[in-house]
């Protein structure tokens, strides 16, 4: 169950793969002028449709990884490639969920939803078809002319995540999107999240420091050691779909899997505290 | 359904003990005129202002001087934070740029603004444009600095998420910047108002042959104090609408934001 699949992505950039990130690596340059390497040598892939977790100790560098995944900071060595082609710049094929609250606090929902289609030029009665087939797809009919602020938690979550799905992105990047939520709400939202998947056939990359959320939701967890990042192990799940992540958190399968592959996090976290 | 009929009495409490406290004050004046403990011909009284207000009406003075001052005002105001939107703008977001000047413009606002009246009708003459400038140029300080404080304020994850969805700089500035910047743009606009007026009125007592700073200062030295209490009346009048057209203007565009007292007072 412990494959160290690091070899398969060494081999020559393969088209079936959605998404490929080869010999990454990132070096910040500390106040002290010091050099702080964040990202050694980071190797994965991604298959088409295909649900991936990214699970690492908090301060590894995740988000300077998802920066440069999603375009908006250059690597200083390596390749990040979309569809075989080489990610130079922002891509309009990746959506991007955060963790912060990202609506526009001045817009309805449905204008909120329409954002997207709006930067693109798309002509307004198609993108307000579109988004209001969103927002009822979303369970928030009723909502569509209210402000943000009048939303709870997991509706604003929701939204933010409809306003990236009417981009229709290819690849979806979630950025420990429920981090800030409470554990019923984050509940609803994995479920929703997993229907949405299923239904809508996109490839995910779930970037979470929650193992358990990690083992629900995916089909695969990379787990990054601690600072600077290097993938230190990758596990299949193969929990049968579809999840229901409220019952699956008590099956013996799923706690298995989650003992084993906390002995590969265990030792980067522990690490981390004896510093 | 009770809560908001609490709500509505409670509302209409506050505009009765409004009126009451108005109604209370001048009551005070008019008695402490009417027994002599203070002299009238300083204070002038309310009842003899209302005796004025007719007669300043019917020289018709009162609309044309009215009507000179509020020119002014809303030339100053309008040019003031135009101009003040516009810089801020063009300093806020070309930062290098910003860099080099935003500390020439907070020294110039340093300078006591209304000492610059008397060389100013030197300057632009004793009509209506040295008042103009007098009052846009304060006008244009308080929407400049609220204006650039509110762009320097934008948030960076909505910033950054709109250019991850592909957003051009333009857009960012039309859908993200602009109205981010919207309640700041509007405190500065309110601080604006009541500067507008100043400008105005101190200009026109630095010299000029018509304006409601005019009259007071022409009355003043006839120590006619009921025309200037008069006078100060309809400046009063002035503040009042000029801030409740705002207000409303506040409410159309800040519906967005949650109200002051969401989720409960103090």
């Amino acid at each position: 169950m412990n494959m160290a699949t690091q070899s398969s992505t060494k081999s020559a950039p393969s088209y079936r793969e959605k998404f490929v990130v080869e010999s990454l690596k990132h070096t910040f340059t500390a106040e002290t002028g010091d050099p702080v390497p964040v990202i050694d040598n980071v190797n994965f892939s991604i298959r088409p449709f295909e649900f991936v977790a990214v699970v690492g100790p908090s301060g590894c560098g995740k988000s300077t990884l998802l920066n440069i995944m999603s375009g908006s900071l250059m690597p200083q060595s390596g390749t990040i490639s979309l569809d075989g082609k080489r990610l130079q710049s922002i891509n309009p094929k990746i959506g991007y969920i955060s963790q912060s609250d990202s609506l526009l606090p001045w817009r309805t929902t449905l204008a909120n939803v329409e954002l997207g289609m709006e930067l693109r030029k798309v002509p307004k009665t198609k993108r307000r078809d579109k988004a209001m087939a969103l927002i009822q797809q979303a369970d928030l009919s009723g909502f569509e002319n209210v402000y943000p602020y009048q939303l709870s938690g997991g509706m604003r979550k929701r939204v933010d995540i409809i306003k990236v799905l009417a981009m229709d992105p290819e690849i979806i990047f979630m950025d420990e999107p429920f981090a800030s939520l409470d554990v019923f709400t984050r509940e609803m939202l994995q479920s929703y999240i997993l229907t949405l998947w299923q239904t809508t056939q996109r490839t995910v990359l779930f970037i979470t420091h929650d193992l358990t959320e990690a083992i629900l939701l995916s089909d695969r967890v990379i787990i990054l050691t601690q600072r600077p990042a290097k993938v230190k192990a990758e596990h299949i799940i193969s929990l049968p779909r579809p999840r229901k992540p409220a019952d699956l958190r008590f099956n013996p399968d799923f706690i298995r899997l989650h003992k084993s592959i906390w002995e590969d996090l265990k030792d980067e976290v522990h690490c981390q505290e004896a510093k | 359904m009770k809560i908001d009929s609490i709500a509505i009495r409670a509302k209409n409490m506050q505009i009765i003990l409004r009126v009451a406290l108005f109604v209370a004050v001048l009551a005070g004046w008019e008695l402490l005129a009417a027994s002599g403990v203070i002299n009238p011909f300083y204070s002038s009284q309310p009842s003899l202002v209302l005796k004025d207000l007719p007669v300043f009406y019917t020289d018709g003075n009162m609309l044309k001087h009215t009507g000179v001052t509020l020119a002014e005002a809303m030339c100053g105001l309008l040019i003031g934070t135009l101009l003040g939107i516009m810089i801020a703008f063009i300093l806020g977001l070309f930062d290098f740029f910003g860099k080099v000047v935003e500390p020439f413009i907070t020294a110039l606002y340093g300078i006591p603004k209304l000492a610059l009246a008397p060389i100013f009708v030197l300057w632009f003459g004793l009509g209506l444009e040295s008042k103009i400038i007098m009052s846009a140029l304060l006008v244009f300080f308080l929407v400049f600095f609220s204006t650039y404080g509110g762009i320097k304020s934008v948030d960076r994850n909505i910033l950054t998420s709109v250019r991850l969805m592909g957003a051009t700089q333009t857009q960012i500035i039309c859908k993200v910047i602009l109205p981010s910047s919207t309640p700041w743009i509007l405190a500065g606009i309110r601080g604006g108002l009541g500067a507008s007026l100043i400008g105005a009125i101190v200009g026109e007592y630095m010299g000029a042959s018509a304006g409601l700073g005019w009259v007071i200062s022409y009355a003043t030295s006839f120590f006619d104090v009921d025309r200037v209490m008069s006078c100060i009346f309809i400046l009063f009048v002035i503040g009042i609408v000029f801030n409740t057209v705002l207000k409303h203007v506040e409410k159309l565009l800040l519906k967005w934001r949650p109200p002051l007292d969401y989720g409960g007072t103090l």
